[in-house]
């Protein structure tokens, strides 16, 4: 199990969809996760500090664990099967020194660890797995690049924010 | 306050935005809430009961709460200002006999209710609040269907689950 840290977004050409790219500490291992754009947009987000009026989906995610007195002792990118990365999020409750563990979609625990402060851990399996890590930087800059092009052209309507017209 | 159940998604021909419409027990007024794409489909999915093969956020925030022992007690969307709907999340720890209430926008705060079954209320001040609601059904019916129309021509690949493609 290593520690990676969130590189930024990209988007893979070919198959036009998000990704997160992880990394470890001397940014050796790149760990490229497909996502979707929604999670893509909410991990973009939190990554540039941007600042919303409303919480999103993974801020209310975040309120109601603090609420409760937990916190988010890590989150682990477990396993890949079939194409698919599977996440765990681990929740401590001081008070009570339980630990729980519990299912997600790496894009959403990596959404909520970067709100969290907390660390993100990547199984050797999934680091292992053939064809999972890639170590060619400067595609993944490129890729990040479109991406930033891409959020450049959204309006503010696209992403349900209080603007030309009403929102949530 | 009264409560209101959710009676579909929708989309506003003119802006494209999908609304979620709530209506009174008996279906006398109607209230549409302009939502993001990603609730929209969060509802939906949840509406339709759809079972997916990988929890979707949602789907972990309710986790997270059943996890930590606590409950949706209800929700509330209890106020509009310049356009923008408000509401609160309720929680309570049975164990403990703690309440809590949260700030959430309406769309993650239907999508949780309607997965924890817990009611979903609104305030008098926002269903007299001038031009929110409305009792023309017809028009919301059209609306409706054109957005199972627009959700009946998405790809998998859209909505980041198992495909022909990788992903989380």
């Amino acid at each position: 199990m290593i520690e990676m840290k969130v590189r930024g977004i990209a988007v893979d050409p070919s198959l036009k969809i998000p990704m997160v790219i992880l990394t470890d500490e001397e940014e050796k291992r790149y760990l490229p996760i497909p996502i979707g754009v929604a999670e893509a947009t909410a991990i973009f987000i939190q990554l540039n500090e941007q600042v919303l009026p409303r919480p999103m989906t993974h801020d209310l995610l975040k309120d109601v664990i603090q609420v409760l007195g937990a916190k988010v002792g890590k989150v682990l990118i477990n396993d890949i099967n079939q194409n698919t990365f599977f996440a765990r999020v681990f929740l401590d409750l001081p008070e009570s020194t339980e630990k729980y563990e519990i299912d997600a979609r790496p894009s959403d625990a990596i959404a909520l660890a970067l709100r969290t402060g907390s660390p993100i851990f990547v199984a050797e399996k999934v680091i292992v797995a053939p064809g999972v890590t890639i170590a060619d930087r400067e595609k993944y800059k490129e890729e990040m690049s479109e991406f930033k092009k891409f959020l450049e052209h959204l309006s503010p309507t696209d992403f349900n924010f209080p603007g030309s017209s009403k929102d949530t | 306050m009264i409560e209101m159940k959710v009676r579909g998604i929708a989309v506003n021909p003119d802006l494209k935005n999908p609304m979620v419409i709530l209506t009174d027990e008996e279906e006398k007024r109607c209230l549409p809430i302009w939502i993001g794409v990603a609730e929209a489909t969060a509802i939906f999915v949840q509406l339709n009961d759809q079972a997916l093969p990988r929890p979707m956020t949602h789907d972990l925030l309710k986790n997270v709460i059943e996890t930590l022992g606590a409950k949706v007690t209800r929700i509330v969307v209890n106020d509009i200002s310049q356009n923008t709907f408000f509401a609160k999340v309720f929680l309570e720890a049975p164990e403990t006999g703690e309440k809590h209430e949260i700030d959430a926008r309406p769309s993650d705060a239907i999508a949780l209710a309607l997965r924890t079954r817990a009611p979903i209320f609104v305030t008098e001040k926002v269903i007299i609040a001038p031009g929110v609601t409305i009792v023309d059904k017809e028009k919301y019916k059209e609306e409706m269907s054109q957005f199972k129309k627009f959700l009946e021509n998405l790809s998998p690949t859209d909505f980041n689950f198992p495909g022909k493609t990788s992903h989380d």
